[in-house]
């Protein structure tokens, strides 16, 4: 269900990449989006809405954007369009309510990018997903959608 | 054996450029990476072999892409170096921004392999075409002469300027002049016509102009006018007779103190200009101070430190500045 959030093209694009270069590029990458830009650019994020700061929240999200694109994540990537309200089609929702989306979309994600590197067979650059990690759910950027 | 072309990479979201990296490499280039516009400055600055490519992305800490694009531009060492920009879709105004700044193209966000290695290797291929030593050759002879030479457009506006025409109008000596949305020639009024109308009968035009300074204030220039095709657009060359270096006849009456105390790396508040003699004179004077220091016959005067020679003749020639300026009350 998880490999379904990503765009298969631009993974099986990446798993070549990774092949011809030794197979560390992918995890390598997960690792640093799941460990270090997904939890910030959240926070981030989550920062800016709380003060309702939406030039913060723009800026972050197109940060997120980018990686996210980069990687396949393309419903969080969506997501970031609409936080940045440059989405084709437009959301109606709050940014409290997109906040929730990107949450939700965030832990999919990191789901699904755990999966794919783990598929290519370097686990050790990856934590275990949020409910096995010991380092709490914000560890690995797997995030618990909002209530 | 042909060596690697040579990427330096400016991103700060390390996704991004892991992956940019990544297809890169895969197509031989050989690839370095900052994590920002410092960072990538700083390797440019103290590297011996300068990257055929710098591709960065825009909005990044410490020092963004377009300023570090416009660094790169203003350093005769690295301006010969294409830029690539990274920036976002539907952008328009950093489209703009980018290519103000000097950068050679610009790929939209998300990033794909074969856009990437597209505009890449069109732009070595643009370069390989245009040959920046050929560039750097003509910008140099441009610049040794002493006549000031500048290109205008049909509508007067300056595309290109050496640098005694930079200096003469007041302008640092490098960097761009960006005076594209503003006509450079004030006089004559009608200046295409007179000229067009000289073109028709013999080779050149020659006659009184003014220009525009940089402070606004017209400059007197005898000047001799060709047309010539410069980047497949009809353009003026405009030879300014005499005008530039310092000590000839057609150089502006007062010249700004700013640009003496620049000479000797301060920063004067003061507005007051010099007369052209005191120009000269002050000139010749850091001249003199600097081929002192240079044989190390002014550091006898100061001991403590070995760069003495040049602080003491900045002293010097800020007295003489601030002398003229009390004595002319």
């Amino acid at each position: 269900m998880a490999e379904s959030d990503l765009d298969g093209a631009v993974i099986q694009k990446l798993v070549r990449l990774s092949e011809e270069g030794g197979g560390t590029l992918i995890p390598a990458m997960v690792a640093a989006f799941l460990e270090q830009e997904l939890p910030a650019a959240v926070d981030q994020i989550r920062a800016a809405v709380a003060s309702g700061d939406q030039r913060a929240v723009a800026e972050a999200a197109h940060k997120l954007h980018g990686s996210a694109a980069t990687l396949g994540a393309a419903s969080l990537a969506l997501v970031c369009d609409q936080l940045q309200g440059r989405s084709p089609a437009p959301s109606k929702k709050s940014p409290r309510d997109l906040l929730g989306d990107l949450e939700a979309e965030a832990a999919r994600a990191a789901t699904a990018l755990a999966n794919v590197a783990r598929d290519a067979g370097l686990q050790q650059f990856v934590h275990p997903p949020a409910r096995e990690c010991e380092g709490g759910p914000m560890h690995c950027g797997v995030v618990e959608p909002a209530s | 054996m042909t060596a690697k072309r040579k990427i330096l990479i400016a991103e700060d979201t390390m996704v991004q450029r892991m992956a940019i990296t990544a297809w890169l490499q895969r197509h031989a280039f050989e690839v370095e990476e900052a994590a920002d516009g410092a960072e990538a400055l700083r390797m440019l600055q103290f590297t011996d072999a300068l990257p055929d490519v710098v591709i960065t992305d825009i909005g990044m800490p410490h020092l963004n892409g377009i300023n570090l694009c416009r660094r790169i531009k203003q350093d005769p060492r690295t301006r010969h170096v294409p830029v690539i920009m990274l920036t976002s879709l539907g952008n328009e105004h950093n489209h703009r921004v980018a290519l103000d700044a000097g950068a050679a193209d610009f790929v939209t966000k998300p990033v794909t392999e074969k856009e990437l290695l597209y505009r890449v290797n069109s732009v070595l291929l643009s370069r390989a075409h245009a040959g920046p030593p050929r560039q750097d050759r003509y910008r140099a002879i441009l610049d040794a002469l002493a006549d000031g030479v500048i290109v205008t457009d049909q509508r007067g506006a300056c595309v290109e300027a050496n640098s005694s025409a930079r200096e003469l109008l007041g302008y640092p000596s490098e960097g761009s002049l960006q005076l594209r949305d503003r006509p450079i020639v004030m006089e004559p009024a009608d200046w295409a016509e007179v000229v067009q109308r000289a073109l028709a009968e013999q080779p050149a035009w020659r006659g009184r102009a003014k220009l525009r300074r940089q402070d606004g204030q017209a400059s007197a220039v005898d000047a001799q006018v060709t047309c010539a095709s410069v980047d497949d657009q009809p353009s003026y060359v405009w030879h300014l007779l005499g005008g530039g270096a310092p000590g000839h006849a057609n150089k502006p009456e007062l010249v700004d103190a700013d640009k003496l105390y620049e000479m000797i790396g301060l920063r004067s508040a003061d507005p007051t200009r010099l007369t052209a003699d005191e120009h000269d004179r002050l000139v010749k004077f850091t001249e003199a101070v600097k081929n002192a220091a240079a044989a190390g016959r002014i550091r006898r005067y100061q001991r403590r430190s070995a760069e003495t020679g040049e602080v003491l003749g900045r002293m010097y020639l800020r007295n003489e500045i601030e002398h003229i300026i009390r004595n002319r009350g």
